[in-house]
């Protein structure tokens, strides 16, 4: 199958049409911030990833059952992509643009796997439900548990976990 | 009242995403939406090849198999097999492991920190695999027959069921003494072996989950001794290429070309449309991505990589390409699937140049009669 023949299969499924404006207008900034830890802070990485997620999401509109968990895959795939080239790049510090007043969370962020940063944010920060998260990032709802588990101990006790006004 | 943690978290309601970002989308949006013209030439196209590729499945089919046709969620009579086996290690010396095979995958067991002697000396081995990988549910039919092999004196069973995140499964019942069969009920369970050796005794924990559908593909990767991935539907496997890669402990890493080329057209594993693709990586795996690429070269790519949300949705010709990453390197793996329209699936003939799946022993597997009521097994010479 070429490329042609595959993005005429595409096209001719028959999933609900995407609109994309109102798709960022709901999702955009919810994506951005979940990338944002996701990547530890790295708010350049988040950017691109967002704009890809999007940009992939309209190349495919109106074939995705699901198109906002769908772009949560795709973005935190992309982003991931980001962070292991960089890795190899050797990253200046500089690049994290993050408000300084976020820098202590960006910093416990860090200490956590990347999973577990993005299973700790859509679930306390969006307010997810287990099944939602697992959805967003294509693992099993077990698995995201175990995530879960093991952010919220850390984050208690990188951040503190005594009860605050 | 909040913790400080998750009050820390809600700083980042704070964050929005820039202008930039909000202006680049828009603008792909507006350019997909003013140019309707290539998507009715692309349903256009699409109608066309749906149709011929249709008719040519139903030719291939009816001409192949005389017209039969097999539900691709029809009934499945292997059983699992559970192998308890001491391997060696040139480093560590001999070790007591693990395996569930079935329909064509290898996975490890989960091993518990075990008591372990060779001659004199004794030692107490703690592993870091005890924990349950829960992500690694491995997927089987209700009521498959478990069979026990391999080499230790005694195996006992028990089923488990999961309580919570991390904690202890709790016991539902000791496994029969005799016709063990995965339960009937579809869920998620552990099954907890204990198996004897002269040298010692270990548990090992399988979790599973039980469906009562069609259990999928399996998709297996592991790093020991070197890095190996088998794709197997039903019990056929896909022949692999392996991508150029270095491995090693960051030393002195031993860097191989690969040589992967193009696959020959009957090494193509056929799977029908809408089968799940079970992965499961070895607990050493840091971490994995799936691509599917039309065609047929996994070096010389024509088309985009497109994202595998584990689904096998679209008809055609692919190859899919495994990316895993383990401490000891990165390594591409490359595997050749034809996706069968549903409609048109069929008894079919598989790759006749596929390999199966690399066996984790080359170990003789004595065949361990069933568990007597006294609860242990006995090793048949």
């Amino acid at each position: 199958m070429d490329v042609m023949e595959r993005e005429a299969r595409i096209g001719e499924a028959s999933g609900p049409t995407v609109d994309l404006d109102q798709l960022f207008r709901a999702e955009g900034d919810g994506l951005f911030r979940a990338l944002c830890a996701f990547t530890g802070g790295r708010a350049d990485i988040a950017e691109e990833a967002t704009a890809e997620a999007f940009a992939r999401l309209a190349a495919y509109a109106g074939t995705l059952h699901d198109p906002v968990a769908w772009l949560y895959r795709v973005g935190f795939r992309a982003a991931i992509d980001e962070v292991r080239k960089d890795a190899r790049s050797a990253p200046a510090e500089d690049d994290v643009t993050m408000p300084i007043e976020l820098h202590g969370l960006m910093d416990a962020l860090r200490e956590l796997s990347l999973n577990q940063r993005a299973a700790v944010v859509l679930r306390h920060v969006h307010g997810l439900e287990t099944a939602e998260v697992a959805d967003r990032m294509g693992i099993a709802r077990p698995t995201v548990r175990v995530h879960l588990h093991r952010a919220r101990k850390r984050l208690a006790d990188l951040l503190g976990n005594e009860e605050v006004e | 009242m909040p913790k400080r943690w998750e009050q820390e978290l809600d700083r980042l309601n704070d964050v929005k995403a820039p202008s930039s970002v909000r202006d680049r989308v828009t603008s792909d949006s507006h350019d997909h939406r003013n140019d309707p013209t290539p998507n009715r030439r692309q349903r256009t196209i699409a109608g066309v090849v749906a149709f011929a590729v249709f008719a040519l499945a139903l030719a291939f089919a009816a001409k192949a198999f005389g017209g039969r046709t097999v539900s691709p969620g029809g009934a499945v009579s292997n059983p699992a097999v559970f192998t308890f086996l001491v391997k060696d290690d040139a480093g560590t010396g001999s070790y007591p492991d693990a395996t569930l095979t079935f329909e064509g995958a290898v996975v490890g067991g989960n091993g518990a920190r075990y008591g372990w002697k060779v001659g004199n000396a004794a030692a107490v081995v703690d592993t870091f695999g005890a924990e349950f990988q829960l992500g690694n549910w491995v997927v089987l039919p209700a009521g498959t027959a478990i069979e026990v092999a391999g080499s230790a004196e005694t195996v006992t069973g028990w089923l488990d069921q999961p309580v919570g995140d991390s904690e202890p499964p709790s016991h539902l019942y000791e496994l029969p003494t005799s016709g063990a069969r995965i339960p009937g009920d579809a869920g998620r369970y552990v099954l907890e072996f204990t198996a004897h050796w002269p040298q010692g005794v270990r548990e090992f924990y399988f979790p599973i989950k039980v469906v009562t559908g069609d259990v999928g593909a399996s998709l297996t990767l592991q790093a020991t001794p070197d890095p190996t991935a088998s794709l197997a539907y039903r019990g056929a496997a896909a022949p692999v290429q392996v991508g150029g890669y270095c491995w090693g402990n960051g030393q002195s890493p031993t860097c191989t070309n690969g040589g992967a080329g193009p696959f020959a057209t009957d090494q193509y594993l056929q799977i029908p449309q809408r089968t799940e693709l079970n992965v499961y990586p070895a607990f050493e795996v840091e971490k994995y991505s799936l691509g599917l690429a039309a065609g047929d070269d996994p070096v010389h790519q024509t088309g985009p990589v497109l994202p595998f949300n584990g689904r096998f949705d679209e008809p055609g010709s692919f190859v899919l390409i495994l990316s895993a990453s383990w401490s000891q390197g990165d390594v591409q793996f490359f595997f050749p699937v034809e996706v069968v329209a549903t409609a048109s699936v069929a008894n079919s003939p598989q790759p006749t140049g596929g390999t199966e799946p690399r066996p984790q022993t080359t170990e003789p597997v004595p065949t361990v009669s069933p568990i007597p009521s006294g609860g242990s097994a006995i090793a048949v010479p």
